[in-house]
């Protein structure tokens, strides 16, 4: 909402915005990057969904028209405009000088890390990163929002330091920041989002393999995946501006980044595609994608080997696995399957295509059930009573009888149940990975935003990796 | 009287005796010595393991910031207005957090305290746009810009935040 005061005051039109508590913060420091540094912020005294509407009037004439009376008549305070120059000095220069648990503390206090111990990012170690990418230290590879501040091979290299990443990761950091960074992803909505949209990450292609990114049993526990992920933590936090109590509202909070990688020789040996080509990516090259996704919840644990109930389980999971009551009644799926589940599927004639087709026809909810969410756990986008609403999504051409799912009952009558779709076919990814001897799936729920981009290796990427001590990068090729 | 001549194996027991006694000499002053080579050693190892406590020899790291580069101009605010009266108030919500409830009663609470102010209801403005990038800017942006200044707004209300 901060948004509309910014293009307000941009076009010279004072302007205020009304706000739950815990959300002035958010949006001073959202306008402040945007080039707005005193936006006005008329507080509203407590959670807007729990109030009747004559509590909410009552609130509004009382508690905030004298605010807002206040914040477009009273003039401002000689206001900030230092801040960003202050950002513009501190690029590249050494900030400090301490001992390694003064170098903490200092980085603690200013919020540049997450709490957990930094290696602390000296000039040295910053430039061992830069030598494994073709890029200056100082070319633009995104602008993150929120906070609009510029990444570059430099300001990445200086997040994976502390992290206490491998200088040979910054190609996947550096396609992982790309892929944020793509207007597709939105990660304006789901980084500072009350949700906690998890950001999270998949890797495809040799370069996972070489690098030793998990795709296999407690895959996001792994080192390389832990490292990565927590790069691009620290990144959200330090280039995008996402903190915590500020501009990163989670209500609960929001987790370390996961990165997975698919396991694509289970892939070859059951005939599916890896995500990466379904993209229309050759499978020789590497890729990073990114989605996000709420808190992990349940897993579904198939023990059938009929693959038409298993697609019917995991099209519950589907169902299930997202928010009820709480407006996000259609958010993306990502699946996760292990090898042997997805093996199930395969040998049944299921491909990854077949296997969305028939999830999407499966995963429905009733109706009723689907209206009762959406009205009584929506924060917008219901325009009425819930009886308004439900004939509303009753004469949508979505809703249909006769495709009750297959776990209701079939009770008399069960044909003229409407039921609507839970899930639009665009909206499912399947990626096959996990522990290969278990029968898993896990259905992440998240936001809308999607990115892939292609990792690009620089020129003497071999000669880099023999030093290191890899084995060189043709040997990870699935032929 | 004659001197007392010693026989050869008197003048041994005399030698090994004397002998004796200037050893034992040189122990104890050796020992003597060793102890305060030793108690010396002891005072010297606790003055430098101060001087190490005290940094002298404690790495340190001079280090770099982490923030990405700004890439955004801060403006100048525009002046706030001296009284509402005459104003026009455009309210603009982002669908959201009841915004449709609260907008409207803080405009009728407005009009009644300004009586020649003019409100402009929220469902006369496009929603609050999405946030945009310096180079990916929305057009939702654009067009509520548009919109604000063909309403005539000289202030905004925007909201729910939550």
């Amino acid at each position: 909402m901060a948004h509309a005061a910014v293009v307000a005051e941009k076009s010279g039109i004072p302007s205020v915005v009304v706000a739950g508590p815990a959300f002035k913060k958010q949006a001073e420091v959202t306008a402040s990057d945007q080039g707005v540094p005193s936006l006005r912020v008329a507080v509203y005294p407590g959670p807007f969904d729990l109030h009747a509407d004559s509590e909410l009037r009552e609130n509004a004439v009382k508690i905030v028209v004298p605010q807002v009376i206040e914040a477009l008549t009273k003039p401002l305070p000689q206001s900030v405009s230092a801040q960003a120059s202050l950002k513009e000095q501190m690029v590249r220069e050494i900030v400090f000088t301490g001992t390694i648990d003064e170098v903490n503390r200092y980085f603690s206090d200013y919020q540049w890390s997450d709490g957990m111990a930094i290696i602390p990012p000296t000039v040295e170690r910053v430039e061992e990163f830069l030598k494994y990418t073709d890029y200056a230290p100082h070319d633009e590879i995104a602008v993150l929002p929120l906070a609009n501040l510029r990444a570059t091979p430099w300001n990445i290299a200086v997040n994976a330091v502390m992290a206490g990443a491998r200088p040979e990761y910054m190609p996947i950091l550096i396609a992982a920041v790309q892929a944020i960074g793509d207007p597709a992803f939105r990660l304006a909505v789901t980084g500072g989002s009350t949700h906690s949209f998890n950001t999270f990450y998949w890797v495809n292609g040799p370069l996972s393999r070489q690098l030793g990114i998990d795709a296999g049993q407690g895959l996001i526990a792994a080192q390389a995946n832990q490292a990565i992920g927590r790069t691009m933590s620290l990144i959200e936090r330090n280039i995008a501006g996402f903190r915590t109590k500020e501009t990163q509202m989670g209500t609960f909070g929001k987790l370390q980044s996961w990165v997975l990688a698919e396991d694509e020789e289970a892939l070859k040996k059951i005939g599916w595609q890896p995500d990466h080509v379904a993209r229309g990516f050759d499978k020789d090259v590497s890729t990073v994608s990114a989605a996000s996704s709420t808190f992990m919840g349940q897993n579904i644990i198939p023990s059938t080997s009929d693959p038409k109930i298993l697609m019917q389980l995991v099209a519950y999971g589907i169902t299930y696995n997202e928010a009820f009551a709480s407006g996000m009644i259609d958010s993306p799926r990502t699946l996760l399957i292990t090898p042997t589940t997805a093996e199930v599927l395969a040998k049944g004639g299921y491909t990854k295509s077949k296997l969305i087709d028939d999830l999407v026809e499966t995963a429905r909810k009733p109706t009723y059930e689907w209206t009762f969410s959406k009205v009584y756990g929506s924060y917008g986008r219901v325009f009425g009573s819930f009886d308004t609403e439900l004939q509303r999504e009753l004469n949508d051409p979505r809703a249909a009888k006769g495709k009750l799912p297959p776990w209701f009952p079939r009770a008399p009558g069960w044909e003229e149940i409407k039921t609507t779709p839970s899930i639009a076919r665009n909206a499912i990814r399947i990626l096959v990975c996990g522990d290969p001897s278990r029968n898993k799936a896990q259905v992440l729920a998240g936001g809308r935003g999607r990115s892939i981009k292609e990792v690009k290796l620089p020129a003497n990427w071999d000669e880099l990796m023999e030093k290191a001590g890899y084995r060189p990068l043709k040997e990870f090729v699935i032929n | 009287m004659e001197p007392i001549r010693m026989r050869s194996f008197e003048h041994w027991r005399i030698l090994k005796s004397s002998f004796r006694a200037s050893v034992s000499r040189a122990v104890c002053f050796a020992g003597v010595i060793l102890f305060v080579i030793v108690g010396f050693s002891v005072w010297a190892a606790a003055q430098k393991s101060v001087a190490v406590q005290g940094g002298s020899t404690t790495p340190l790291y001079s280090v770099v910031s982490p923030i990405g580069e700004s890439t955004v101009k801060m403006i100048s605010m525009v002046p706030r207005r001296n009284s509402l009266a005459g104003e026009t108030v455009c309210m603009v919500w982002n669908r959201a957090f009841k915004a449709d409830v609260t907008l409207p009663a803080i405009g009728e609470q407005l009009k009644q305290l300004y009586p020649n102010i003019r409100v402009v209801s929220h469902t006369q403005t496009p929603v609050a746009p999405m946030p945009s990038t310096p180079d990916n800017p929305n057009k939702d942006a654009e067009d509520l810009g548009a919109a604000l200044k063909k309403q005539g707004c000289s202030v905004l209300v925007t909201g729910n935040g939550g």
